[in-house]
C-alpha cells in the first residue's frame, strides 16, 4: 500500500512536469506579446501552430500571430495569416473572433469588399465574444468606405441604439446622424468618362465639370493658342512652321486635356468621399 | 505488483520518456522541434522568419558540429531563397567537409558567386572540390563551362564542353543549350557605336535603325526633319538673325546632335542587350541542374 502511494506521487510529479512544459510553450507567445516583442511573439505563435495537435489550438495560435502583425501595422500579413486558418472543428466563440479580426484587418488594409463580406458572415454567428457595438462600428465605417451610404446610415443608427449613452444623448445623436446623412451632404461623385467626353466636345469643359474651372480655362487657352499658331501659319504662308508647331501642340493639348479631365474627376471623387467619410469617422469616434 | 501499480509504472515511464525527448539531447541546445519548426518555416517560404530563427540558434553555445552544419546549410538556403547571395555564400561556406550537405553547400555557394559576377572566386571553389563520382565531375565541368561562357572565354568553354558526356539526364538539355549559346556568341556581330553615329549624322535616325531600334529611328527622323524644316522655312522667309530662325535652328541643332549621340548609345544598348540575355540564360541553365540534383 505504501509503495502504491509512492507510485501515485511519482506519477503526479511527472504529470505536473509535463503539463508545465506544455503550458510554458503555449504561454511564451502571450508573454512576448504583452512585452511588446511582436516579431518574436509572432514566431512563437507560429511555433505553437506548428506543434498544435488540434484545430482549436492551431487556430488560436494563428489568431495570436495575426494580432502581432496587426500591432506591427502589417494588416495585409495579418489578413493573410487569418485567411490561412482552417475554420472547421472550432467553436463559434473562436470563429467569431477570427471573423471579426479578419473584417477589421481587411478594413485596415483597405480591402473594404472583404471586410463587408466578413461582417456579413460574422453577423450569422451567435457568439457573445464580440459585442454587437464593435461589429456595428466596423460595419458603419466599412459601408461608408464602400460609398454605400444607405446601409452605412442604418448601421450608424443601430450603433447608436446599442451605445451606452443616456436617452437624451441618444436622441441628439440620432438627429445628428440624420443631418450628416442628408442627401445634400452626401458626396456627389463626378463621372471620369463624362469628364473625358465633355473635353472632347470643348477643351477645358471636362475640367470645369470635375470642379476645376481654373484648369479648364488654362486648357482652353492652350488649345486656342495652338490652333492660332496653326491658322497664323496657314494665313501667312508659314506652312511648315504652322503645321509642325501648331498641329503638334494642338494634338498634345487636346489629347492631354481629355486625360487630365478624367484624372481631375477621380481626384474630386476621392477628395469629397474622404471629407465625408472622415466626418463620419470623427462622429463615430466621439460617441465612445 | 497489482494492475494499478503496473499501469502507473507504464504511464510514468511514458511521461518520463516524453519529457526527456522534448529536452535537449546531450549538450546540443537545438531540439528536434526547433529543427522541425525551421524546416516548417522554410517549407512555407517564410524565409525571413527562418533566417531570424536560424541566426538566433546559430549563436547558441553548445551546438554539436553536426548541428552547426545543418543550421548553416539551412541558413545558406534561406538567404539564397531571398536572393541575399553574399550572405548565402557566407553561410554555405561554413558547412564542414564531413557534412552530408557539404557538396550541395559548395555548389550553391559557387553559383552565388557566379551570379554576383565573382567568376574567379566561383571557379576556384569548384576547382578545390574533390569529386569521386562521374556525375559530380560532369556537374563541376558544366559549372566551369557556364563560367567560361559568362567570361566570353571561348577557348576555356571548348575545353570544358569537350568533356560533356550527355549521359546524365539532369544535365543533358542544359549542356546542349550551352553549346547553342557558344555558337550564338561567336556568330554575334557587334554593332559599332561609331558607325551608328556617322550613319545618323548623314540621315537622322538611320543609325538607330542600324542598331535594330526601328521605332526610335523613325521617331528621331520625324522630329529632327520637322525641326530642320521649320528652321529652314523661317530662315528663308525672315533671314538668319530672326528670333524664330534662331530658336528653331537651335532646337534643330540640339535634336540633331542628340540623335547622333543617341544612335551611338543605341548600338551599345543593342550589344549589351544581347550579352545580358545570354548571361541570364546561362545563369538560369547553371541553376536548373543544381536544383534538380540537390533537391
Amino acid at each position: 500500500m505504501k509503495s502504491t502511494r509512492k507510485f501515485y506521487w511519482i506519477f503526479i510529479f511527472l504529470c505536473g512536469l509535463s503539463l508545465t512544459k506544455v503550458y510554458a510553450s503555449a504561454g511564451k507567445g502571450d508573454s512576448l506579446f504583452f512585452r511588446g516583442e511582436f516579431r518574436d511573439a509572432a514566431l512563437e505563435y507560429d511555433r505553437q501552430f506548428f506543434m498544435a495537435s488540434d484545430a482549436f489550438t492551431g487556430a488560436k495560435a494563428l489568431l495570436g500571430k495575426a494580432e502581432c502583425y496587426k500591432q506591427m501595422e502589417n494588416f495585409v500579413a495579418a489578413k493573410t495569416c487569418l485567411t490561412s486558418i482552417t475554420l472547421s472543428n472550432i467553436p463559434d466563440s473562436l470563429l467569431a473572433q477570427i471573423r471579426y479580426q479578419l473584417a477589421l484587418n481587411s478594413y485596415l488594409a483597405g480591402d473594404f469588399g472583404m471586410a463587408e463580406s466578413e461582417i456579413i458572415l460574422l453577423e450569422v454567428i451567435e457568439s457573445p465574444e464580440i459585442p454587437a457595438s464593435k461589429i456595428l462600428l466596423l460595419k458603419s465605417l466599412t459601408y461608408n468606405e464602400l460609398n454605400k451610404y444607405k446601409q452605412a446610415h442604418d448601421a450608424v443608427l443601430e450603433y447608436i441604439s446599442n451605445a451606452s449613452v443616456s436617452e437624451i444623448s441618444r436622441d441628439s445623436l440620432r438627429r445628428e446622424v440624420e443631418t450628416l446623412y442628408r442627401s445634400k451632404r452626401l458626396p456627389h461623385l463626378k463621372s471620369p468618362k463624362r469628364a473625358t467626353i465633355l473635353s472632347i466636345f470643348l477643351p477645358g469643359l471636362g475640367q470645369t465639370y470635375a470642379g476645376y474651372p481654373g484648369e479648364g480655362i488654362i486648357s482652353l487657352s492652350l488649345n486656342v493658342a495652338a490652333l492660332g499658331i496653326l491658322v497664323f501659319g496657314a494665313v501667312n504662308a508659314y506652312y511648315i512652321s504652322g503645321y509642325v508647331v501648331g498641329a503638334g501642340f494642338l494634338q498634345n493639348f487636346y489629347n492631354g486635356g481629355q486625360k487630365r479631365a478624367a484624372i481631375l474627376a477621380n481626384k474630386h471623387n476621392y477628395r469629397v468621399t474622404r471629407e465625408f467619410n472622415d466626418s463620419i469617422h470623427h462622429f463615430l469616434m466621439s460617441i465612445r | 505488483m497489482n494492475m494499478a501499480r503496473l499501469i502507473l509504472l507504464i504511464s510514468s515511464l511514458f511521461l518520463w520518456g516524453s519529457i526527456a525527448f522534448s529536452q535537449n539531447s546531450g549538450n546540443d541546445s537545438l531540439t528536434r522541434n526547433d529543427l522541425g519548426f525551421i524546416n516548417y518555416l522554410i517549407g512555407k517560404s517564410q524565409y525571413d522568419d527562418a533566417i531570424y530563427v536560424l541566426e538566433k540558434h546559430i549563436l547558441k553555445p553548445g551546438l554539436t558540429p553536426n548541428t552547426h552544419d545543418t543550421l548553416n546549410h539551412l541558413l545558406g538556403w534561406s538567404y539564397y531563397s531571398v536572393k541575399k547571395l553574399d550572405a548565402s555564400s557566407a553561410a554555405f561556406d561554413k558547412v564542414s567537409r564531413s557534412s552530408a550537405s557539404y557538396l550541395k553547400a559548395r555548389f550553391f555557394s559557387s553559383y552565388n558567386q557566379t551570379f554576383l559576377g565573382n567568376y574567379s572566386r566561383s571557379a576556384a571553389m569548384l576547382d578545390s572540390l574533390e569529386l569521386p563520382e562521374p556525375w559530380q565531375k560532369e556537374l563541376q565541368g558544366f559549372q566551369m563551362a557556364g563560367i567560361s561562357l559568362l567570361k566570353r572565354d571561348t577557348a576555356a568553354f571548348r575545353k570544358y564542353a569537350g568533356s560533356f558526356t550527355n549521359e546524365f539526364y539532369s544535365l543533358a538539355t542544359e549542356e546542349q543549350s550551352f553549346r547553342d549559346y557558344s555558337t550564338k556568341i561567336s556568330q554575334f556581330r557587334k554593332k559599332s557605336n561609331w558607325k551608328a553615329a556617322v550613319i545618323s549624322a548623314v540621315i537622322p535616325g538611320l543609325g538607330k535603325v542600324y542598331a535594330r531600334k526601328l521605332g526610335e529611328g523613325i521617331s528621331s527622323f520625324i522630329i529632327v526633319t520637322a525641326l530642320g524644316a521649320v528652321a529652314f522655312e523661317n530662315y528663308r522667309k525672315d533671314g538668319l538673325t530672326d528670333v524664330k530662325t534662331l530658336f528653331f535652328g537651335t532646337m534643330f541643332g540640339i535634336y540633331y546632335v542628340g540623335n547622333i549621340w543617341g544612335s551611338a548609345i543605341a548600338a551599345q544598348r543593342h550589344n549589351n542587350q544581347f550579352y545580358y540575355e545570354i548571361n541570364q540564360k546561362v545563369l538560369l541553365d547553371l541553376h536548373i541542374p543544381l536544383r534538380t540534383i540537390f533537391n
